[in-house]
């Protein structure tokens, strides 16, 4: 009888944790303050084993700034991060601090989940410019985000592997250009190639390609499109004739590594020479080469008569502050240190490429923290930046996978560029206009 | 009066053990199971609240979604292929590995280890790299003097090197045809022996009608698994290329996840529900006619 009730408490105890675990957490899950006054803030990024490492020591530091505040890290790679951001946002179980891409606010600012960064006292907004917080932090009239650094697209490129096979670096690159030097390079060894795209790559250029020629976003923001059947065979042409003629690599093998390009064996091997890519995204690319390898940046391809250089330059990322963190003041109290502080500044340095805030950019350049191939591309991207911002509409994930497989099909050669275009323009209005219709 | 009171108490005692179990069920099951129907028909980002619209979800998937026939196609495609062959070769390993040899256990438990392996995305991310452009089985190839093959990169190739991971993984299947084949009567062999068949005779005239009852258990349980396949399509090629590897499960992933209609994503969920119902039932109405039972299936 004794056992008997030994193990049907047992099965009580059990049920009630079951019950006590699936019971949905109040607000953000783990922040909290224990008796001693100690606070602790979760802050959750996505990234390289860089900016793991340095964001890390950043925490570590903070800890002497200020003793009472214990910030629990969460980081992983970008794959899943987004979905795990929104499934936490959504279930009311996000961090107090998180970092955020800017394709996503759109629609995370739908619903209240985050602070209005702009009634926060702890928080120095003078740093950044003025501009960068109303194109890419402002929504709804509300400051939700604060930018981490300044990010630009470039050309980067491996100018070690580059000298090796007879690829110029010295050049402004426009459509021909590319062509003609990345068709010679694969006619030289069919090993070989220019460029390293998967779709992802593949869907920027062509938006690129457009933009040049039409002097408009390839998506506007009136759900109709920004280009004509005209100007979609011309930039599928080109992209079909550098796929047939082996500038890039064939699509097959680079979407292998799509999300995690450093690890492309041909990358690493230094057998394709460059990358369109975000100056962020620098540290890592290099980071698989020996430390004799340079890799240098160059101004995105830019067509000899484009209407725009549909260069642009945007936030890294964006932070923002739960709207249920428990402690808003510590919270933004350590993201103004991060964002701001000379310690924190040189800390961190570009693994979030040029630091947004004039004081951290400054601070990190005294240190020499800015890699400087990170530095002349944020400083070509403003230069040449004509203010064409991305709509949410042209980021938006249902409308770029109608983009990626028009794209796939002309690249895999089962379309020709007239048939991808038809293809492209039809199934874009169909879903422009059951957007529209769900607005 | 007393026996009954205490019988009684017997029946809520054994209640309470199996109550963190229905607990678990009702939480992580039956909650899901209820409300993901719910949620097929309302629009649902997960940002906003839930807003009923009736039949709408089920409307668009059936007459205005190509993601939903290509997704259909491929997983339609996979199961046919994958789950035979899959079978065949647990069969074929499990007869090898039922021989009375010194050591045979040890064997046993190696072929199962890619069983438990298998599914991981760890072997996903092996399978990427061995079977990638310059991968280890190309390199292997090229030693024996054969062109190398674009086994991921390849539209037309992709989702046949996806089926074999699946059919690496044929460790539960030949358990059980191993236990199968040892439970076949020894006389039935000294019979057909003594009656003058040959080996491969006997292989089908015995073996395999003998073993019907655990083909249709594996039939059935090979296929559901294959239908619901997402892990290798998800890690290696993402559905790609062209879409040739867009399984179903990552059909309702990418509606879930990336484009967060959970709405949506619960209606295709529920029309998989309903598809693998139908094809169980179609199996198991046909069984009749091919699964053979010692005692005609009575007990």
């Amino acid at each position: 009888m004794r056992k008997q009730w030994w193990t049907g408490s047992l099965a009580v105890v059990m049920s009630a944790a079951l019950i006590a675990g699936c019971s949905g957490g109040n607000g953000t899950a783990g922040s909290g303050e224990d008796n001693g006054g100690q606070v602790t803030l979760r802050f959750s990024w996505w990234g390289g084993d860089g900016r793991h490492q340095q964001t890390l020591e950043a925490i570590e530091a903070y800890k002497q700034v200020a003793p009472n505040v214990r910030i629990e890290p969460e980081y992983q790679g970008f794959d899943g991060y987004e979905q795990k951001v929104k499934t936490q946002l959504a279930s009311s179980t996000s961090a107090d601090i998180m970092q955020l891409d800017v394709p996503w606010m759109e629609d995370l600012t739908q619903s209240d989940f985050f602070l209005d960064l702009s009634d926060q006292s702890e928080l120095s907004l003078d740093e950044f410019d003025a501009d960068f917080l109303t194109n890419f932090s402002t929504y709804n009239d509300k400051l939700v985000a604060l930018p981490s650094g300044v990010n630009a697209y470039a050309l980067v490129i491996n100018k070690t592997a580059a000298d090796a096979l007879g690829v110029p670096t010295d050049i402004e690159w426009d459509w021909e250009t590319i062509y003609e030097e990345g068709k010679k390079l694969h006619e030289r060894d069919s090993s070989k190639h220019l460029l390293l795209a998967d779709h992802g790559v593949l869907m920027q250029d062509f938006n690129k390609f457009l933009m040049q020629r039409t002097g408009e976003q390839w998506v506007q923001e009136d759900y109709t499109l920004g280009f004509t059947q005209e100007d979609a065979v011309a930039a599928l042409t080109w992209l079909d004739e550098a796929m047939r003629a082996g500038v890039y690599q064939p699509l097959g093998e680079a979407d292998l590594f799509y999300g995690k390009t450093e690890q492309n064996p041909k990358w690493i091997n230094q057998e394709i020479a460059m990358i369109s890519a975000m100056s962020s995204t620098l540290l890592p690319l290099r980071s698989v080469f020996p430390e004799d390898v340079e890799v240098i940046t160059a101004l995105p391809v830019i067509a000899k008569d484009a209407k725009d250089t549909a260069v642009q330059v945007r936030p890294s990322q964006l932070y923002a502050i739960s709207a249920k963190s428990q402690h808003p003041e510590e919270a933004a109290a350590f993201l103004n240190w991060l964002l701001h502080d000379a310690e924190a500044a040189a800390i961190l340095g570009d693994v979030r490429s040029v630091p947004a805030s004039s004081a951290a950019q400054q601070a990190a350049v005294d240190a020499g923290k800015i890699d400087p191939a990170i530095a002349r591309a944020v400083e070509m991207g403003l230069a040449n930046a004509t203010g064409l911002l991305d709509n949410a509409l042209s980021t938006n994930s249902e409308v770029t996978s109608i983009l990626q497989d028009s794209i796939e099909k002309v690249a895999f050669g089962r379309a020709t560029p007239e048939q991808g275009a038809t293809e492209l323009i039809a199934a874009l209005e169909r879903k422009l206009s059951d957007l529209q219709a769900r607005q | 009066m007393f026996k009954r009171t205490k019988r009684k108490n017997y029946r809520y005692i054994g209640l309470l053990y199996i109550l963190p179990w229905l607990i678990g069920l009702m939480i992580f099951q039956l909650y899901p199971f209820f409300m993901s129907f719910y949620y097929s028909f309302t629009n649902f980002n997960m940002v906003a609240p839930p807003s009923f619209i009736g039949l709408d979800n089920y409307k668009e998937i059936f007459t205005n979604d190509p993601g939903f026939t290509q997704a259909l196609k491929v997983t339609s495609l996979y199961v046919i292929l994958a789950v035979p062959v899959k079978l065949a070769f647990a069969l074929f390993i499990a007869l090898i590995l039922s021989a009375k040899l010194k050591g045979i256990n040890l064997f046993r438990t190696v072929y199962y280890l890619p069983s438990i392996l298998g599914g991981s995305v760890a072997i996903a991310v092996l399978w990427r790299f061995l079977f990638m452009r310059d991968g280890v089985v190309n390199n292997m190839l090229g030693n024996l003097g054969i062109p190398s093959i674009d086994w991921l990169g390849n539209p037309d190739v992709a989702l046949y090197t996806l089926g074999l991971l699946s059919v690496w993984q044929f460790g539960s299947s030949m358990v059980l045809f191993l236990a199968g084949i040892q439970q076949i009567p020894g006389d039935l062999y000294e019979a057909g022996s003594i009656d003058g068949a040959s080996k491969t005779r006997m292989f089908f005239k015995i073996t395999v009608p003998m073993l019907t009852p655990i083909v249709l258990f594996n039939l059935i349980m090979q296929m559901v698994n294959a239908f619901q396949e997402f892990t290798g399509a998800f890690v290696i090629t993402n559905g790609g290329p062209m879409k040739s590897t867009y399984l179903y499960a990552l059909k309702l992933y990418e509606e879930a996840f990336t484009f967060f209609k959970m709405g949506y994503a619960s209606a295709l969920s529920w029309i998989l529900f309903v598809i693998i119902m139908v094809v169980t039932g179609i199996i198991f109405k046909t069984s009749n006619r091919w699964v053979y039972y010692e005692d005609g299936g009575k007990s």
